[in-house]
């Protein structure tokens, strides 16, 4: 209520100077400032404006950069609560250098820390349209202002794009201006953002080149913002977070369209402010069944059975309003904690019944055999849809109220039987069910195959991934939860997830090295031949007891003392690499300069074998002398200083 | 002062390439071994769009793109040289202009023994900005040896920045002035000049103060 009134007065005096920052400021505190019905902060609008007033043919705009001094300013003025500062700016580029840094200075860039990771899986999606899409979903899930100010900077984007020609800003260049001002990560590791500039990079060239897209047609927003005027002063006298959900369903409702809207604008109006969301939504639902067309429904399957496999990891636990709204809502009492729309429970009836019996069995089987198994069994789509991601892509194509239905009204089930439960009985083995479910999933979803040893490194390094995310949320819940990091003794439960993960890392060394052994012949066959010297001077090995090392990677290997054939001169190899992976802290071949070397000598090899053959061509005669070697004689000398280096590490490759 | 016509390029940081024209002179070799060259780490720092990447381009490569395009992060390339019958290796690291990478800079400012200070001669205000990235970005600026570099001299009716002489001496302390120069990366004049005067006073300058 005193926001509401705070804010309406700023909004009717606007020239009255306040001290507080508006740089560096965060999105909610400021439109908040703003006073109800704020959708894109002033300033940034203002900025946005100037420069589709006056930049747009302007050389270089945004990357140029305009003068530190004025800027900072400029931007004094701003924080100081001046109005008209714009007035005072001499060229386009301090404007579009104000513009860029309002967005790098916001303390959470306004595609939100969490959506960070999807959005930079999304590039490496193999499929241009599963990629969009997903985007498309990520841009829609966020919060009401923050996709319409997104939107409305990557419209001015567009409009400075389509004015290449004359102001040279290609998307591409655009991309690069822009792409850590709108994504960022939450750890800001100079080392990390450099590494995923080039992502970031694309992801922005991606919304630029792909606007209507991504964004919409853009109709809806507009209308949207009427209703929303209306709304929200309601919402601001009830001040309370249901009545905000209530509210934010309304505007997700109104983006309905045709008859339908209509048809919901009577069913809001009917509806008393104390009805809880649930019921809302539940009446939407009714509604939207009396439109029922069939067909798009494999479609929509489809994609969520792709997407699904890039938001599973953001599975949080469950809480009341989270559950009865699957929007984000604005929580005006505690901004910082964003329940967010992806952190949807993955976990609903169907896989709590399935999970039961085997609550009462204990655990010897594989998870994942017994995991794969009750993906036979129930193969429904309704049973682990993340809701949020399934209303956005509905909002994409309203006319699929089929699934919709079916959906939401488990969902609702869900939240019925979740209040009933204690979320306390929840046993960590559901988690850990859970959590092989989605692994599972997300296998199927990326084509990966279910044992370890079909997978290639890079499938391996997505299996990888995925289960670190795991990891790292079932660490985090825990967090949250009970206020300190899990001991090692409340991780026991997952310890198949931890057997797994240190498997796939195996694998993963075990490529690794076969693949540089694959690299240079020369080097293989020299290592062997050291390999059965010792096989032999050990006399009698020990046949290694492979399969301890867990299910999944398949190491049954029996050494005979006599190494004849190439068959088990291969097996040898592998038993020396699974060696050198146990004792990875003590062996030489990890260090870092080690493998420099190595990489340098290979490479001025290749170099020495080229020049050598030219030579021969040239020459029709093998190198011999000094002369001979004279051009090449840097990389010659740098090749045997490189040997003796080596030699240091007891490396006597070649 | 020699200077050498041979050149090895890296393209990449992170996968540096001997394979590609490795074409030594035959005077180079004579003063062969690798472990005698000096390396010079030269940094070029200045507002994006003034020519930095271009000017480094322009001298390694002997080419002027007419690609417009923002540098992302940091890149550099590598240039042999004879200064003063001395083998040196020029590694030039091209910084990107842009506000959003200056956090990383420091990071590629480390080791570093000299510093171009770039600037666009039709634009004052990247003129003026050059004091701003020589005090922001070098932590310790008496540990440099700066040199200006007023580019796209070519451009001639819309010149801003006349002389650099002009420069503020207090604020432009520690810049070596008789190393400034005007250069264009688009038709290469001085730009060779430049950077082997810039190797040859950095070079000079470390033997004083060692």
């Amino acid at each position: 209520m005193k926001k509401s009134l705070l804010g309406s007065i700023r909004s009717f005096s606007p020239s009255r100077s306040r001290p507080v920052k508006v740089f560096g400021a965060s999105f909610d505190e400021v439109l908040e400032r703003q006073g109800p019905g704020a959708k894109i902060p002033a300033v940034l609008l203002e900025l946005i404006l100037y420069v589709e007033a006056n930049g747009l043919d302007t050389e270089g705009i945004f990357r140029l950069s305009g003068s530190q001094a004025e800027i900072l300013l400029l931007k004094k003025e701003y924080d100081e609560g001046r109005t008209n500062v714009l007035s005072k700016c001499t060229s386009i580029h301090t404007a579009s250098g104000l513009l860029k840094m309002y967005l790098r200075e916001l303390p959470e860039p306004i595609t939100l820390f969490h959506n960070y990771d999807s959005f930079m899986d999304s590039q490496d999606m193999p499929d241009t349209d599963d990629k969009l899409q997903l985007q498309k979903t990520l841009i829609e899930n966020l919060p009401r202002p923050n996709r319409i100010t997104m939107r409305r900077i990557l419209e001015m984007l567009v409009a400075v794009r389509d004015y290449q020609d004359v102001n040279r800003m290609t998307s591409n260049n655009l991309a690069i201006v822009f792409g850590n001002n709108l994504l960022r990560s939450v750890e800001n590791d100079p080392a990390r953002m450099l590494l995923d500039t080039p992502k970031t990079n694309s992801v922005v060239c991606d919304m630029i080149e792909n606007f209507n897209f991504i964004f919409g047609d853009g109709e809806e927003e507009e209308e949207e913002e009427e209703v929303d005027l209306k709304d929200s002063g309601n919402a601001e006298e009830n001040g309370d977070i249901v009545d905000d959900n209530t509210e934010e369903a309304k505007k997700k409702r109104t983006t309905l369209t045709g008859s339908l809207r209509n048809f919901l604008r009577r069913e809001n109006s009917s509806e008393s402010p104390s009805s809880s969301p649930v019921q809302n939504r539940k009446k939407t639902n009714g509604a939207e069944t009396m439109n029922t067309e069939e067909g798009n429904k494999k479609m929509i399957k489809n994609l969520m059975q792709k997407s699904v496999g890039i938001l599973f990891d953001k599975n949080k636990q469950l809480d009341e309003n989270l559950q009865v709204s699957v929007f984000w809502n604005r929580s005006k009492s505690t901004p910082k904690e964003r329940p967010t729309p992806l952190l949807e429970p993955t976990v609903t009836p169907k896989t709590k019944e399935l999970e039961s019996p085997s609550h009462q069995s204990p655990r010897t089987s594989d998870p994942f055999v017994t995991a794969s198994r009750r993906k036979n069994e129930v193969n429904d789509l309704s049973y682990t849809m993340p809701a949020a991601l399934l209303h956005g892509a509905l909002k994409a194509n309203p006319a699929r109220e089929d699934v919709k239905l079916r959906t939401t009204s488990s969902f609702g089930d869900m939240s019925e039987r979740r209040r009933s439960r204690n979320i306390s009985e929840e046993t960590m083995e559901a988690k850990l069910d859970t959590a092989m479910d989605r692994l599972e999933k997300a296998r199927r979803t990326h084509r990966r195959p279910d044992r370890l040893e079909d997978m290639d490194t890079h499938q391996l390094q997505e299996e990888k991934t995925a289960i670190k995310r795991e990891l790292k949320a079932f660490d985090h819940e825990f967090q949250k939860k009970h206020g300190h990091m899990p001991a090692k003794a409340d991780k026991e439960h997952l310890r198949a997830l931890y057997t797994r993960y240190r498997d796939v890392k195996l694998r993963m060394d075990e490529e690794e090295e076969r693949q540089r052994l694959n690299e240079s012949n020369v080097f293989v066959s020299r290592r062997e031949e050291m390999l059965d010297a010792k096989v032999r001077s050990k006399g009698k090995m020990s046949s290694p007891s492979a399969p301890s090392k867990g299910r999944g990677s398949s190491k049954t290997i029996s050494v005979s003392p006599a190494v004849t054939n190439d068959r088990e001169r291969q097996h040898v190899r592998q038993e020396h690499v699974e060696r050198q992976t146990e004792e990875v802290q003590n062996d030489f071949t990890e260090d870092p300069s080690y493998k420099a070397l190595r990489y340098e000598k290979r490479k001025l090899q290749i170099f020495l074998h080229e020049y050598q053959n030219e030579f021969f061509q040239k020459n029709n005669r093998k190198v011999s002398t000094r002369e001979d070697r004279q051009p090449v004689w840097n990389e010659y000398d740098r090749y045997r200083q490189v040997k003796q280096l080596l030699a240091q590490y007891g490396d006597h490759g070649e | 002062m020699g200077c050498g016509n041979s050149q090895e390029e890296v393209p990449k940081a992170s996968a540096p390439n001997l394979l590609e024209k490795a074409d030594y002179s035959e005077s180079y070799i004579r003063n062969k071994s690798v472990i005698n060259r000096k390396l010079l780490k030269v940094i070029l720092l200045g507002d994006s769009g003034v020519g930095k990447s271009s000017l480094m381009n322009q001298y390694v490569h002997q080419q002027f793109a007419a690609e417009y395009k923002a540098t992302i992060g940091a890149d550099f390339l590598t240039k042999h040289v004879m200064i003063d019958n001395v083998p040196v290796t020029m590694q030039i690291w091209d910084t990107a202009g842009q506000e959003r990478f200056q956090s990383l800079g420091v990071a590629f400012y480390r080791g570093a023994d000299c510093c171009a200070l770039v600037f666009d001669i039709n634009s004052e205000k990247s003129f003026d900005s050059v004091t701003s990235w020589k005090e922001a970005q070098i932590q310790n600026p008496h540990d440099f040896c700066f040199v200006l570099l007023g580019n796209k001299v070519d451009i001639e009716n819309q010149r801003q920045v006349l002389k650099i002489q002009r420069v503020n001496p207090l604020m432009m302390s520690g810049v070596q002035k008789e190393s400034s120069q005007l250069v264009s990366a688009k038709n290469g004049t001085c730009v060779v000049d430049a950077f082997d005067c810039l190797a040859a006073t950095t070079l000079n300058r470390d033997d004083l103060v060692s």
